[in-house]
C-alpha cells in the first residue's frame, strides 16, 4: 500500500488543522475588513466607511439567522431546473460513451487489471464531475445578471444568503445524482469486465503425493493462472493470486466414474483490506534507533522508502497500538508486507533476498525467535503469525503467548524486519507492513472512494458560486480553476518552494521563486547555476520573498486536494479509513461555510442585491 | 426584404452547396486501407498525400481509437502528449507500473507514427523497468512487454524497418546477452506464461524457439522492408552498414551460444556455415551506401586490391623504376628526421614520427599521377589513365578498410569459416569440458584436456591467424587463467615457453597480432581427441536435423540459406573445408573474381608507400 501522507487520528487532525484554519481565517477576515475600511474611507470618509461595514456585517448576520429553508429549497429547485435546461445529463452520456469505448484502451491482460480499470473509471468520473461543477457554478449567477433575470429574483422576498445557498445546494444535488449514476455504472463496468474463470484440465494435475494431495495449475486467462492444491475436500479453492488479489472456488464433479474439477467464478476480488498501520522507526548499522533519517538512501529519485543493510544490526521497526485478540483474531495475527529490495550485487538470480521478522515487547524487551521469509516485491506478502510463539532464553526455546508476553500491557507490539543477505538491502515505508484487521466489502469501499469525488465536487461548486457572486462567468471559471490548480500543487510544489526561498536551502528546490526564475530564464542561466550578488539579483530575490509569503499563505489556507483522492486506496484493494472520510467531510464543510459567507457578503455589496 | 426572396436565396445557396459537394468529393475523398492491406487512392488530395508519402494509411495500420483520441484533443494533442510524458515519468519514479503502462498506451495512441516514442518507451520497459524487479521472472515479463510494445509499433508503422531491427536487437541482446541470459533463454524457449510465442506465432516449432533465431527472423524482415523501401525511394534512416550486419551477427551469436551451452554437434557446424553464408554472401555482396557518396560492397576490397596490383604492374612496365627514382629525388630534399620517418613502415613509427610524416606526406611520397606526369610523351595518356584508375582503386580500398573495420568484417568472416572445421570444434569442446570439470571441482582431470585444447588452438590460429586477434586472445586468456589456477591447485608449474605465449602477449597489448599464416598449421585432418566428458553428451545435445533450420529460414522468408551448402564457404577451389590451406593463402585473397588469375600474395603496399592499416 502506498500512502504518501500520514492519516492522523481525526481528533488530532481536527485540533491541529482547526487552529491553523482559524488563524488563517482570522487573519484574512481582519485583512479584508481593514482593506475595505480604507477603500470606503477614501471614498466616503471614515465614519461612513465604518457605518457601511457595520451595516453589511450585521445585515449578513441577520440574513443567515433569518434564512428560510423553504425559500432555500425553492431556489435550489430553480437551480436544478436551470441545470436540466442546460442539458447537464450530457455529462452522463459522455461518461457512458467513455465506458463503452474503454475496451479499446484498457487491457484486461494487464498485470493488475482491477487497478487499471478502477483507476480509469475514477479518473474519468473525477474529471467529468469537476468540469460539471465548474461550468454550472461559475456561470449561473453571472448569466442571471447579464440576462437581468436576477432582478426577478431579488425583487422577491428572498435573501442574498438564500440565493447563494440555494445555488450551492441545487448544483450539489444535480452533481450528486450524476455521480451516483456514474458510480453505479462504474461498479457494473468493472465487475463485468473483470469477470473470468479458468479451466482445470486433468492433464494439468499431478498425481497424488504420499498424503493424497493433488497439485496442479489452471489454464491461463487474463494473463494469469492459479496453482491448485486438492486434499480431498469436496469444494476447495485455488491459491490466492496476490498480484491480482483474488481466488476461485474449485468444485469436484464425478463424470463417468472419473473426478473432474471445475473452476468457479472469481471470489475475493471485491474486497477491501482493512490495514492497521504502526509507527515506523529505523535501526542503523551502529544499533542506533530513530526516525527515517537513520535509514539509508540507495539513490532512488523517489524518497518514499528508506533502506537497511543486510546481515547487520540494521532493522525496520513498526510499533502497533491496541493489539488485542478482540481487535484481530484470538488465534494470531495476519501480517501483510511489501518489502522493496535493492541488490548491490546480483547474487543468486534465481533466489530472492531473505530476511527475518520477529516480535518484541517494548516494555519487557522480550523478543520472539525470528521467522524467516523471502522478500516479494510488488506483491502483498501475507504471513499468518500464530499466537504461539517462541523465545530463546539461555540457549533454550520457551513457548510464549503473542498477546500476553509479546504485547505490552498498554497494547503495544513491535514488529522488527531485518535483511539477512549480505550486501543487499531492504526498503520500507510506514505503510509497507501492517496488521490486517479484516475486510470490508468492495462496494462499500468504492462508495467511499466516490464520496471523496463528491467532496471534491462540493468544493468546486462552493468556490465557483462564491467567485460568481462578484466576478463575471469566464473570470469566475478561471479563478475557480486557479484555486484547484494551486490546491493540487500547494503541498508538492508551492510550500516546499516557499520553504526553499525563505530558508535559502535550495538543494531540493533549485531555481528560486517566480522573479528569480524569470531572471534566470532571461539570462539563460540554469536552475543550479550560481548567480551574482549584484543589486538586480538581490532585488529579484527580495521580491520573491514577498511573493512566496503571499502564495504560501494562500496555499496553506486552501484544501490539500491530494487528500481527496481515495482512488489509489480503492484501486489497490485497501479500505478507505473512516478517519480520512471524516477529515474530508470536515474540510469540505468548513470551506462550504466560508465560501457561503464570502459569497453572501459579496452579493450583498452588489447593486442588484440592495 | 420579402419572405419569398429570402426563401429563394436560401434555395439557391443550398443548391450551390449540393453542386459543390461533387468536386469536393473528388478532391478530398480519403484513402482507405482495405482488409487485404492494399490502400485505395481516394481523391486528389489523398493521391497527393500518397505520392509524397504523407498519409496515415501509407504509414501503417490506422487505429480507430488512436484517431478518436487525437480528434478528441481538438488540436491540443501536443499539450496532451507533454502531460502524458510527464505523467509517465512520475509513475515510473513512483514504481506504479500499471499506470505507467496505461499511460504509454495513451501516448502511442496520440503519437502512433513517431518512431522515437516506440523506441524510447520500449527501451524504458525492457531495460529500465525490468531491472526494478527482484524476481527474474518479473524482469523477463517486462523485457517481453517492451518487445511487444515494439511489435505494436511495427504494425502501426509498416514502412519503418528500424522498429523491426529493434525487435531483433532486444530479442537477441536482451534475452541472449544479459546477466540472466541463461534463465531468459530458458523462459523464452518454454514460452513461460505464454508471453511470446503463443501470442506471436503458435506454429513455431520448439526447436525454432531460440531467441537468436527469432531475432534473426526479425532482422530478415527488416532487411526486406528496407530493400522494398529503397526501390520506392524511402531512405533507411539509420546506418545501413550496421543495420544489415545484424542478420549475420544474429546467426553467429546463435551458433556461438550453442557452443557456450556445450553443444558441439552438427547442428552447431551447420549454424556456423549458415552464418558464413549470411555474412560473406548476403552481407558482403550487399550494395551499401559509401560514407562519402556512391555505394560499395564489402567483398570488393580484394577485387580492388587485385586491380590495384595489376594497374601498378602495368604502370611499372611502362616506365620501370621511375617511381623509385622520383622517391629518391624527394628523399634527398628531406631532413634526416623526416627521412627516417618516411622510410619506416607505418606501424613502426612512433607517434611523433607519424605526426611528422603526416605533415610532410606530399614531400615524402610519390603519387601515381606524379609518376604518370614523368612518363615519356608517347605513353603518357595511358599512364594517366592507369594513375587515375589506381587512385580510384586506392580510395575504394581505403573506404572499404574503414567500413570493414566498423563491423569487424574480416574477423567474423574468418571466424565463421574456421568454426565449423573439425579442428576448431575439437578445440572448443576440449576447453568447454575442461572448464566444466574445473567448475565442478576436478581440476586434476581438467589439466590434460586444457593441454590438448591448447595444441588444437595452436593449429587453429596458425591456420586462421585472425582467430588470434585482440578480442579472441582475451577470451582465450581467460581460459588460460583458469588453466593456471588448476595447475596452481596441484602445485604444477605453468609451462614455459607456453604454446600460446603469443596469444597471452597479444591480449596484454605487448604485441600486435600477426595475420600471416604459419607453416606449422596441420595439412591433414586432425585425429579424434580423447575426451574426459561423458560420451553421451553429444547425443544428449541432440542431433537436430540441419535441414530444419534451412526449412524454417526459408519459410520465414530467407531465400538464401537453403541454396547455400558447404561449397559456398570455400573461396579457393583447391581447398577442402577441413584441410589446411597453403601458407601463401591470405585473407586478402580469399574471395577472387571468377575470371581472375590465381591471386598473388599481397604485399600490402599502397600508392603512398604505406602499408594498409590493420583491421
Amino acid at each position: 500500500m502506498i500512502l504518501e501522507f500520514d492519516i492522523l487520528p481525526y481528533w488530532q487532525w481536527l485540533l491541529w488543522n482547526s487552529a491553523k484554519f482559524a488563524l488563517g481565517a482570522f487573519v484574512l477576515t481582519l485583512l479584508a475588513l481593514v482593506v475595505n475600511f480604507l477603500i470606503l474611507a477614501v471614498r466616503h470618509g471614515p465614519l461612513m466607511a465604518g457605518d457601511t461595514i457595520f451595516r453589511v456585517l450585521t445585515g449578513a448576520v441577520m440574513d443567515v439567522i433569518r434564512l428560510s429553508p423553504r425559500r432555500v429549497y425553492t431556489l435550489a429547485r430553480l437551480a436544478v431546473r436551470e441545470s436540466m435546461r442546460r442539458r447537464v445529463w450530457i455529462v452522463f452520456v459522455v461518461f457512458a460513451m467513455i465506458l463503452f469505448f474503454a475496451g479499446w484502451f484498457l487491457d484486461p491482460n494487464s498485470q493488475n487489471p482491477v487497478k487499471l480499470y478502477l483507476s480509469f473509471v475514477m479518473w474519468a468520473t473525477t474529471c467529468l464531475v469537476a468540469l460539471l461543477g465548474l461550468f454550472l457554478s461559475t456561470f449561473s449567477i453571472p448569466n442571471d445578471m447579464k440576462n437581468k433575470v436576477i432582478y426577478t429574483i431579488v425583487t422577491k422576498p428572498v435573501r442574498s444568503s438564500e440565493i447563494v445557498l440555494g445555488r450551492m445546494l441545487g448544483f450539489t444535488f444535480v452533481g450528486t445524482v450524476l455521480l451516483m449514476l456514474m458510480g453505479f455504472f462504474s461498479y457494473l463496468f468493472v465487475t463485468r469486465s473483470l469477470r473470468h474463470t479458468h479451466e482445470m484440465p486433468v492433464s494439468n494435475l499431478q498425481k497424488p503425493d504420499a498424503n493424497g494431495v493433488i497439485t496442479g495449475v489452471t489454464s491461463l486467462n487474463q494473463n494469469h493462472h492459479h496453482e491448485v492444491r486438492i486434499d480431498g475436500v469436496q469444494d476447495a479453492y485455488t491459491d490466492f493470486d496476490q498480484a491480482n488479489g483474488h481466488r476461485h472456488s474449485l468444485i469436484a464433479k464425478e463424470v463417468d466414474g472419473k473426478t473432474t474439477y471445475e473452476i468457479g467464478p472469481r471470489e475475493d476480488l471485491e474486497i477491501a483490506r482493512v490495514p492497521v498501520l504502526g509507527e515506523l522507526e529505523f535501526v542503523n548499522n551502529q544499533g542506533d534507533r530513530g526516525g527515517r533519517e537513520l535509514g539509508v538512501s540507495v539513490g532512488h529519485e523517489w524518497r518514499y522508502r528508506r533502506f537497511i543493510e543486510g546481515n547487520s544490526p540494521a532493522a525496520v521497526i513498526w510499533t502497533f497500538d491496541n493489539v488485542t485478540p478482540e481487535q484481530y483474531s484470538p488465534d494470531g495475527l495476519l501480517i501483510e508486507r511489501t518489502i522493496r529490495v535493492f541488490r548491490t550485487h546480483k547474487g543468486k538470480i534465481t533466489e530472492g533476498i531473505s530476511g527475518n521478522m520477529f516480535f518484541r515487547n517494548p516494555e519487557t524487551q522480550v523478543r520472539s525467535t525470528p521467522l524467516s521469509f523471502t522478500a516479494k516485491e510488488n506483491r502483498v506478502d501475507s504471513q499468518w503469525v500464530d499466537r504461539r510463539q517462541f523465545v530463546n532464553e539461555g540457549g533454550k526455546r520457551r513457548e510464549v503467548d503473542l498477546y500476553k508476553d509479546l504485547v505490552s500491557p498498554d497494547g503495544k507490539l513491535e514488529v522488527w524486519i531485518q535483511c539477512t543477505s549480505p550486501g543487499q538491502y531492504f526498503g520500507a515505508a510506514r505503510s509497507d507492513l501492517y496488521l490486517r484487521a479484516g475486510d470490508n466489502p468492495f462496494a462499500w469501499n468504492l462508495f467511499k472512494g466516490y464520496l471523496g469525488i463528491w467532496f471534491l465536487m462540493v468544493l468546486v461548486i462552493s468556490f465557483g458560486v462564491m467567485f460568481s457572486t462578484f466576478l463575471s462567468g469566464p473570470v469566475a471559471f478561471l479563478a475557480t480553476l486557479g484555486i484547484l490548480v494551486i490546491s493540487l500543487f500547494a503541498n508538492s510544489f508551492i510550500i516546499p518552494l516557499a520553504d526553499a526561498v525563505w530558508s535559502g536551502n535550495t538543494k531540493n528546490m533549485p531555481g528560486g521563486g517566480p522573479v528569480e526564475s524569470i531572471m534566470r530564464w532571461a539570462t539563460d542561466k540554469g536552475i543550479t547555476a550560481p548567480v551574482s550578488n549584484d543589486l538586480n539579483w538581490r532585488t529579484g530575490k527580495s521580491a520573491d520573498l514577498v511573493i512566496m509569503a503571499g502564495m504560501t499563505s494562500v496555499a496553506h489556507l486552501l484544501p490539500d486536494l491530494r487528500r481527496y483522492s481515495n482512488s489509489s486506496l480503492v484501486e489497490t484493494g485497501f479500505d478507505v479509513p473512516a478517519n480520512l472520510v471524516w477529515q474530508q467531510a470536515t474540510t469540505t464543510l468548513a470551506f462550504f461555510i466560508v465560501t457561503f459567507i464570502i459569497g453572501l457578503l459579496f452579493l450583498r455589496t452588489r447593486e442588484v442585491a440592495r | 426584404m420579402s419572405e419569398r426572396k429570402t426563401l429563394i436565396r436560401k434555395v439557391i445557396y443550398i443548391a450551390i452547396i449540393l453542386v459543390l459537394l461533387i468536386p469536393l468529393s473528388f478532391l478530398s475523398s480519403p484513402a482507405a486501407r482495405q482488409t487485404d492491406g492494399t490502400v485505395t487512392d481516394g481523391g486528389i488530395l489523398a493521391a497527393a498525400r500518397k505520392k509524397h508519402r504523407l498519409s496515415q494509411a501509407e504509414l501503417g495500420d490506422i487505429d480507430p481509437s488512436s484517431a478518436t483520441m487525437r480528434l478528441a484533443t481538438m488540436g491540443l494533442g501536443g499539450v496532451a502528449v507533454n502531460l502524458l510524458w510527464e505523467k509517465a515519468n512520475e509513475y515510473k519514479m513512483k514504481e506504479d507500473w500499471i499506470n505507467f503502462g496505461a499511460t504509454l498506451e495513451q501516448i502511442v495512441k496520440l503519437q502512433p507514427n513517431f518512431y522515437k516514442v516506440w523506441d524510447f518507451q520500449a527501451h524504458n520497459l525492457s531495460y529500465n523497468l525490468s531491472t526494478e524487479f527482484d524476481d527474474y521472472r518479473d524482469r523477463y515479463t517486462y523485457v517481453i512487454k517492451g518487445i511487444h510494445f515494439l511489435r505494436e509499433g511495427a504494425e502501426k508503422n509498416d514502412r519503418e524497418p528500424r522498429l523491426l531491427g529493434r525487435i531483433g536487437w532486444y530479442l537477441g541482446q536482451k534475452i541472449g546477452r544479459s546477466d540472466e541470459h541463461e534463465l531468459y533463454r530458458k523462459l523464452f524457449k518454454e514460452d513461460w506464461n505464454e508471453l511470446f510465442h503463443q501470442r506471436v506465432d503458435r506454429n513455431r516449432r520448439p526447436e525454432e524457439r531460440d531467441n537468436w533465431l527469432v531475432a534473426k527472423d526479425y532482422f530478415i524482415q527488416g532487411d526486406q522492408l528496407a530493400d522494398r523501401n529503397d526501390k520506392i525511394g524511402i531512405p533507411l534512416r539509420t546506418t545501413p552498414l550496421i543495420f544489415f550486419s545484424e542478420r549475420g551477427k544474429a546467426q553467429m551469436n546463435y551458433a556461438e551460444t550453442l557452443q557456450l551451452e556445450g553443444n558441439f554437434t552438427d547442428e552447431v557446424k551447420r549454424a556456423w556455415e549458415i552464418a558464413n553464408s549470411d555474412w560473406t554472401e548476403d552481407f558482403g555482396n550487399r550494395q551499401l551506401q559509401a560514407p562519402y557518396g556512391g555505394s560499395l560492397r564489402l567483398n570488393d576490397q580484394e577485387l580492388f586490391e587485385q586491380e590495384s596490383k595489376e594497374k601498378a604492374a602495368e604502370l611499372e612496365a611502362i616506365s620501370p623504376g621511375l617511381r623509385e627514382i622520383l622517391l629518391e629525388e624527394k628523399y634527398k630534399k628531406l631532413t634526416p628526421a623526416e627521412l627516417s620517418a618516411a622510410q619506416k613502415p607505418a606501424d613502426e613509427r612512433t607517434p611523433a614520427e607519424s605526426e611528422l610524416f603526416s605533415q610532410i606526406a606530399p614531400e615524402a611520397t610519390v603519387s601515381w599521377n606524379e609518376v604518370a606526369d614523368r612518363v615519356p610523351e608517347k605513353d603518357r595518356a595511358k599512364a594517366k589513365e592507369l594513375a587515375n584508375a589506381l587512385d580510384r582503386a586506392e580510395d575504394m580500398i581505403e573506404g572499404l578498410i574503414l567500413e570493414r573495420g566498423k563491423v569487424n568484417f574480416e574477423y567474423w568472416r574468418t571466424r565463421s569459416e574456421a568454426e565449423p572445421e573439425e579442428l576448431t570444434m575439437q578445440a572448443r569442446r576440449l576447453v568447454y569440458e575442461a572448464r566444466e570439470l574445473n567448475k565442478n571441482g576436478d581440476p586434476f582431470a581438467a589439466i590434460p584436456l586444457y593441454e590438448q585444447a591448447w595444441e588444437k588452438w595452436r593449429q587453429v590460429i596458425d591456420k586462421h591467424p585472425r582467430m588470434g586477434d585482440e578480442i579472441s586472445s582475451q577470451e582465450l586468456v581467460d581460459e588460460i587463467d583458469d588453466y593456471k589456477r588448476a595447475l596452481a591447485k596441484w602445485q604444477k608449474e605453468f609451462p614455459k615457453p607456453f604454446i600460446l605465449q603469443d596469444i597471452i602477449e597479444i591480449a596484454a597489448g605487448e604485441r600486435a597480432p600477426d595475420f600471416t599464416k604459419k607453416s606449422s598449421a596441420p595439412k591433414n585432418d586432425p585425429s579424434p581427441v580423447e575426451s574426459k566428458s561423458n560420451g553421451e553428451d553429444e547425443t544428449k545435445k541432440g542431433k537436430q536435423d540441419n535441414s530444419e533450420q534451412d526449412k524454417s529460414a526459408t519459410e520465414k522468408g530467407s531465400s538464401v540459406e537453403s541454396a547455400k551448402t558447404n561449397s559456398t564457404t570455400k573461396t579457393d577451389s583447391t581447398a577442402k573445408p577441413d584441410s589446411i590451406g597453403t601458407s601463401t593463402e591470405t585473407d586478402a585473397s580469399r574471395k577472387s573474381p571468377p575470371d581472375a588469375p590465381p591471386p598473388a600474395e599481397a604485399d600490402g603496399q599502397t600508392g603512398d608507400g604505406k602499408k594498409p592499416a590493420v583491421d
